[in-house]
C-alpha cells in the first residue's frame, strides 16, 4: 500500500479533509474521496477537458493537477457554480436555452471553461471564445451550439453588470 | 393545416437542467456498497497461443479478491459474432483479455496484474486486408481457411456492366481506400455487476447502448435464463453505435466475476483500453471502374469493395448489406456490379460507428463521381444534375422514387444549394485567386447522397412502447430505445403528448431498464425516434381510445364521437367537455380504472433478392447535399474548411434544433474523420492510444454552416420523422476531398487527408507539374 498524505481542500467554499496518495490527481479526489461527481474525467490525460474545474478563479484541467499541490487555493467544481438562489448560473442557463447540450459529458467542463473566459474577457470575439475553449472537446454537438451559448452567456452577463 | 402544439417545435432537451449542473449520472458516477475494481489483462501480442497462466502470485498479493479466466465462464465462453468472455487457448487481437483480476481498489488492481505469468507462443498474424485474402499465414479461425467472415457477402447487379463498359466513351479505374476511426465517445465504457437485492440475480447498471442484448449475454455467460438478469442503463456520454460489444464482453466479464467473489464488481475501461479494445469503423477498400458517355451520362459501375472486421463477426455482416444497397449513389445508373465482402483479421474489431459502412461509401463513390465528371470535362454539379435519378426512375436496387417514402429531390436541393452557396460566383473567383499561384488556394467541392431509413433488410425493424396513466395525470412511457445524448427522450415525449392532445410536462420517459421497458429491438440505424417513435404514437392512440370510450359511456353518447384537444375532452357538438385532469379522476378514481397503452410498430416486409440485391431494401431514404469551402495552405498541407452548404430532405422535423444538433454534430465528426482521424495500426497493435495522437475536431476547427432542410410529407414515422441520427456525418469527407481537388489539383483516395500527406503531394505537383500520384 502507498502512504497515504492527509490533505485540506477547500472546495466551493467548504473545507474537506482527506488521506491520499501523493500521485492521485485533483479529478480523482474530488470524485472517489470528496464524492463531486460532477467533474467528470473523459481521458485522465489532459486532452478532452471534461475535468475542467477554477483553481483561483482560472480554468484548470483537474486531472492534471496533483491533489496534493492544491494547498489552500480555492477550488470550485460544477456543482459550486449554482446556489439555492441561483439554481442555475447565467452560463448555465444560456447552455440550456442555446441546446448546447448532447450526451452532457463534457458539459461541465465547458460550463467551467466559459465561466473562466468570460470573468477574464467578458465580450470576446468569435476568435477569442474559439481560443478560449480550444482545450475542452465536444464529440456530439459540433459545436455551434455552444459558440452561441457563449455569446448568449456573454450579453446577459455585460446587461447585468451594465 | 393541420395545427401542431407539442411537434415541430424545438421543445427544450429535458434532461438539459440536470447536464449542465453535473447531477446526470453516468456509469462511473455512483458507487455500490463494497464494491471492487477489476482490470483485464490484455495480451502482450495481438495473435499468440496461450500455453499457461499463472495467478498464484497475483492472487496472494493484499487486496487481491480473485482472479478469472476462461475456465471460470460457467455459461457458454463464446458470445455474439464469436466474442470470447475470456480467451480460451488463443489470443486474436489485443482487446482479447487474458484474465480479469478483482481487487479492493484500482490501484491495486493494477499492480497485482503485472503478476499475472502468462506463456504465450507468439504465431504470424493476418494484419491487412492483404494478408486476408493472401491466405498466406494460418487464417484467423481454421474453419474460415480463407478467412471471408460468414454472411458478409453481399453484391448489387444490375444490367450488365461489361456491356455498360463496352458502350462508355470514357472508363475510368480508381481505388479508394478508408482508415479504422474510433466513435471518440468521451464518456470511457463502464460497467457495474452486483446482486440484485430482492431476486438475488444479478443486475448490471452501465454506459449500454442495447440493455437487451447485453442482458442476452450474460445470460449466456452465466447459463442463466433471462428472468434473473436485469439490466439498467445509466446515463450514457456518447455511444455512436460504439456501446454494444465492448459493453457486450465488459458485462460478461464483470458478472462471471461477481458470482465469483460474491461483491459488487466495477469494470472502467482507461481511455487507451477504450483505443486498444474498443470499437473502430470498419476500413473498407473499393477498387471501382466506372463509365460514362462523352456527354456525361453513367453507363456502368462496377464496385468491389473489401475490408477487414478483425477477429470477431459482430456487424460486418449489416454494415456490407447496407454498403451494397448505397453503392452507387442517387444515380441513373443501368449497369452496376458490386460485390463487398469482410475478411476476419488480427487487428482491432470493425464495428458500428455513425453512419456504419455510409461514411466510407459516400467517400468512395462522390469522389469517383467527382473524377468522372473531370474525365467527362464536365462541371461537377452539372454531371450530378444529369445523372440524379428523379420522379420516374428507380434507383441501382430497383426501388422507385416517388413521394413520401422516397421523394429524392437532389435536383432542387443542388440548385438550392448552389445558390445559397454563390456556386458560380465563388468557383470564379476561387479559379482567379489560385491562378496567382500562391501559398494559399481555395476550392469548392460537393457530395450528396441518399440513405436508407431504419434497418431495412438488416433485421428486424419493429419497435414496442408502453404507456402507464397515473392517478394525478403524469403520463409515464416506456419504450426501449435508449438517449445516448441525441435527444430522443424529448423527441418521445413531444411525439407521446402531441399524439395524446395534453401538454408536454405530463409525460415522464421511464428509465431504460429490462425490468421495466419492453424488448423490440436495438437503438440502431437512425431508428430511435422513426421506429421506437412510431410505436409511443400508437400507444398514445391506445391509451387516447379507453379515454375517448370510457367518456363516451360516462356522457352515454356514442362510441369514437367524442374528442381529446388541448387536454379538453368534448363531446362532437362541443355540449360536454371535462378538463384532462378531471377526466382521469373520474375514469380511473372513481371508477378503479387503469389505464396503459400498447403499441407495436413494424415497418412492413422488405423484399431483397439476396443473389441480386434487387428489391425494397429501406422502407423510407432521405437525401442529402453539400457544398464545401475551403482553403488549403500548401506549404504546410493545413486545410481550413471555411463554409458549408447543407440541405437534407428528411421527412419532416420533430424538433427542428435537435434535428439541427445531429446535423451539424454528425458533420463535425466527419470533418475530424477527413482530415485529421487516423487510428494507425502496425501489426495488429494500435499506436495511437490517447486524444494528443488521435485528433478530433476542436472548437477552432468549426467552420461556418448554411442548412436548410427540405421538409416532405412521410406517414410511415411519427409526424414525418425519417430518421437523422447518422446522415450528417456522410458528406464532409467527400466534400472536402472534392473542394481540395478544386483548390489544388490533387486528388486524395485515402483518408484521412492528413497535413502532410498534402503538403507531400502539393511538394510533388508542384515539382513535376502534375499531380504524379493521381
Amino acid at each position: 500500500m502507498t502512504e497515504k498524505i492527509p490533505v485540506r481542500l477547500k472546495v466551493n467554499g467548504r473545507y474537506y479533509d482527506a488521506a491520499i496518495s501523493a500521485d492521485a490527481s485533483l479529478s480523482r479526489v474530488l470524485r472517489d474521496e470528496l464524492g463531486l461527481m460532477g467533474t467528470k474525467e473523459g481521458c485522465g490525460t489532459g486532452y478532452c477537458g471534461s475535468c475542467t474545474v477554477l483553481i483561483d478563479g482560472s480554468a484548470m484541467k483537474s486531472c492534471l493537477v496533483p491533489a496534493v499541490t492544491v494547498g489552500d487555493r480555492e477550488v470550485v467544481t460544477i456543482e459550486g457554480m449554482s446556489s439555492p438562489e441561483h439554481p442555475l448560473h447565467p452560463v448555465q442557463q444560456a447552455f440550456v436555452d442555446a441546446g448546447a447540450i448532447q450526451c452532457g459529458y463534457c458539459t461541465p467542463g465547458f460550463v467551467m471553461s466559459v465561466y473562466a473566459l468570460l470573468r477574464m474577457n467578458p465580450k470576446p470575439t468569435d476568435e477569442e471564445i474559439k481560443r478560449g475553449l480550444s482545450g475542452n472537446i465536444c464529440r456530439c454537438t459540433g459545436y455551434e451550439t455552444i459558440l452561441s451559448a457563449v455569446r448568449l452567456a456573454s450579453e446577459r452577463l455585460s446587461s447585468v453588470r451594465e | 393545416m393541420e395545427s401542431f402544439s407539442v411537434v415541430h417545435q424545438s421543445k427544450r432537451r429535458l434532461e438539459g437542467e440536470a447536464k449542465v449542473l453535473g447531477k446526470t449520472r453516468y456509469a462511473d458516477d455512483f458507487r455500490l456498497h463494497r464494491e471492487v475494481a477489476a482490470l483485464p489483462l490484455y495480451p502482450a501480442h495481438p495473435r499468440a497461443v496461450i500455453l499457461g497462466i499463472d495467478c498464484k502470485e497475483a492472487e496472494s498479493e493484499p487486496g487481491v479478491l480473485g482472479i478469472i479466466t476462461a475456465k471460470d465462464v460457467p455459461g457458454s465462453n463464446s458470445l455474439f459474432g464469436r466474442f470470447p468472455v475470456l480467451a480460451d487457448g488463443e489470443v486474436r487481437y489485443t482487446g482479447d483479455a487474458v484474465a480479469v483480476l478483482a481487487a479492493e481498489t484500482e490501484e491495486i488492481a493494477r499492480r497485482a496484474l503485472g503478476k499475472i505469468r502468462v506463456d504465450y507462443k507468439i504465431l504470424p498474424g493476418v494484419y491487412s486486408l492483404e494478408d486476408a485474402q493472401a491466405c498466406e499465414i494460418s487464417p484467423v479461425h481454421p474453419d474460415r481457411p480463407d478467412n471471408t467472415m460468414e454472411n458478409t457477402f453481399y453484391p448489387q447487379y444490375a444490367g450488365d456492366v461489361e456491356e455498360g463498359l463496352k458502350r462508355a466513351d470514357i472508363v475510368l479505374e480508381s481505388e479508394y481506400n478508408t482508415s479504422f476511426a474510433v466513435n471518440g465517445y468521451l464518456e470511457p465504457d463502464c460497467v457495474v455487476a452486483g446482486e440484485d437485492s430482492i431476486t438475488g440475480g444479478i443486475v448490471i447498471y452501465g454506459c449500454i447502448q442495447n440493455v437487451y442484448s447485453i442482458r442476452g449475454s450474460v445470460c449466456a455467460a452465466l447459463g442463466w435464463p433471462a428472468n434473473k438478469v436485469r439490466v439498467v442503463q445509466t446515463a450514457i456520454g456518447g455511444s455512436f453505435g460504439g456501446k454494444n460489444e465492448t459493453a457486450m464482453v465488459l458485462a460478461a466479464r464483470a458478472a462471471v466475476l461477481h458470482r465469483k467473489i460474491g461483491r459488487p464488481v466495477r469494470m472502467r475501461m482507461s481511455r487507451s483500453d477504450v483505443f486498444r479494445a474498443g470499437v473502430k469503423r470498419h476500413p473498407y477498400r473499393f477498387r471501382l471502374t466506372v463509365g460514362c458517355s462523352k456527354d456525361g451520362r453513367i453507363t456502368a459501375w462496377k464496385n468491389q469493395v473489401d475490408t477487414i472486421g478483425g477477429p470477431y463477426n459482430n456487424q460486418a455482416m449489416f454494415a456490407n448489406w447496407r454498403l451494397a444497397v448505397h453503392s452507387a449513389g442517387p444515380y441513373r445508373t443501368p449497369n452496376v456490379r458490386t460485390e463487398v465482402q469482410a475478411y476476419y483479421s488480427n487487428t482491432p474489431y470493425s464495428g458500428a460507428y455513425r453512419g456504419f459502412s455510409a461514411p466510407q461509401n459516400s467517400f468512395a463513390v462522390e469522389s469517383c463521381i467527382d473524377e468522372l465528371a473531370d474525365a467527362a470535362r464536365m462541371d461537377p454539379a452539372e454531371f450530378r444534375r444529369i445523372n440524379f435519378v428523379r420522379p420516374g426512375d428507380v434507383i441501382t436496387s430497383g426501388q422507385a422514387v416517388g413521394p413520401g417514402e422516397m421523394v429524392l429531390p437532389l435536383e432542387a436541393m443542388l440548385d438550392d444549394v448552389l445558390e445559397r452557396g454563390q456556386y458560380v460566383r465563388k468557383k470564379a473567383e476561387f479559379e482567379d485567386f489560385n491562378a496567382r499561384k500562391g501559398r494559399y488556394r481555395r476550392g469548392l467541392g460537393l457530395a450528396a447522397g441518399y440513405r436508407g431509413c431504419g434497418l431495412g433488410g438488416e433485421g428486424f425493424d419493429v419497435a414496442g412502447a408502453r404507456m402507464i396513466l397515473e392517478k394525478d395525470g403524469s403520463i409515464l412511457v416506456h419504450s426501449d430505445m435508449v438517449d445516448m445524448g441525441q435527444g430522443l427522450r424529448t423527441s418521445h415525449a413531444q411525439v407521446a403528448a402531441e399524439a395524446l392532445g395534453v401538454g408536454l410536462e405530463r409525460i415522464r420517459m421511464a428509465e431504460t431498464d429490462t425490468s421495466c421497458v419492453p424488448d423490440a429491438g436495438p437503438t440502431v440505424a437512425s431508428r430511435g425516434l422513426s421506429a421506437g417513435g412510431m410505436a409511443i404514437l400508437m400507444a398514445s392512440e391506445d391509451l387516447k381510445r379507453q379515454l375517448l370510450e370510457g367518456l363516451e359511456n360516462h356522457w352515454k353518447i356514442p362510441g369514437g364521437t367524442a374528442v381529446l384537444n388541448g387536454e379538453v375532452f368534448r363531446s362532437a357538438d362541443g355540449s360536454l367537455s371535462m378538463g384532462f385532469d378531471e377526466a382521469v379522476s373520474l375514469l380511473t378514481n372513481s371508477k378503479g380504472l387503469g389505464f396503459s397503452g400498447r403499441g407495436w410498430f413494424n415497418p412492413g416486409t422488405v423484399h431483397i433478392d439476396p443473389k441480386t440485391g434487387q428489391g425494397n431494401c429501406y422502407p423510407a431514404y432521405l437525401s442529402a447535399l453539400s457544398l464545401t469551402e475551403l482553403e488549403v495552405d500548401t506549404f504546410t498541407g493545413s486545410i481550413t474548411v471555411s463554409k458549408v452548404t447543407l440541405a437534407y430532405e428528411l421527412g419532416r422535423a420533430v424538433n427542428p434544433d435537435i434535428v439541427r444538433g445531429q446535423l451539424i454534430g454528425g458533420y463535425v465528426q466527419g470533418l475530424g474523420y477527413a482530415l485529421s482521424e487516423d487510428l494507425r495500426t502496425s501489426e495488429g497493435l494500435v499506436k495511437n492510444t490517447s486524444f494528443g495522437s488521435y485528433l478530433m475536431p476542436s472548437v477552432s476547427d468549426v467552420p461556418e454552416f448554411d442548412l436548410r432542410i427540405f421538409e416532405e410529407d412521410f406517414s410511415t414515422g411519427p409526424y414525418g420523422a425519417k430518421g437523422i441520427g447518422e446522415v450528417g456525418v456522410e458528406l464532409a469527407a467527400p466534400g472536402v476531398g472534392n473542394a481540395l481537388f478544386h483548390a489544388a489539383g490533387i486528388r486524395m483516395r485515402r483518408l484521412p487527408f492528413s497535413k502532410d500527406l498534402v503538403a507531400t503531394r502539393m511538394l510533388l505537383m508542384e515539382k513535376e507539374g502534375a499531380d504524379e500520384l493521381l
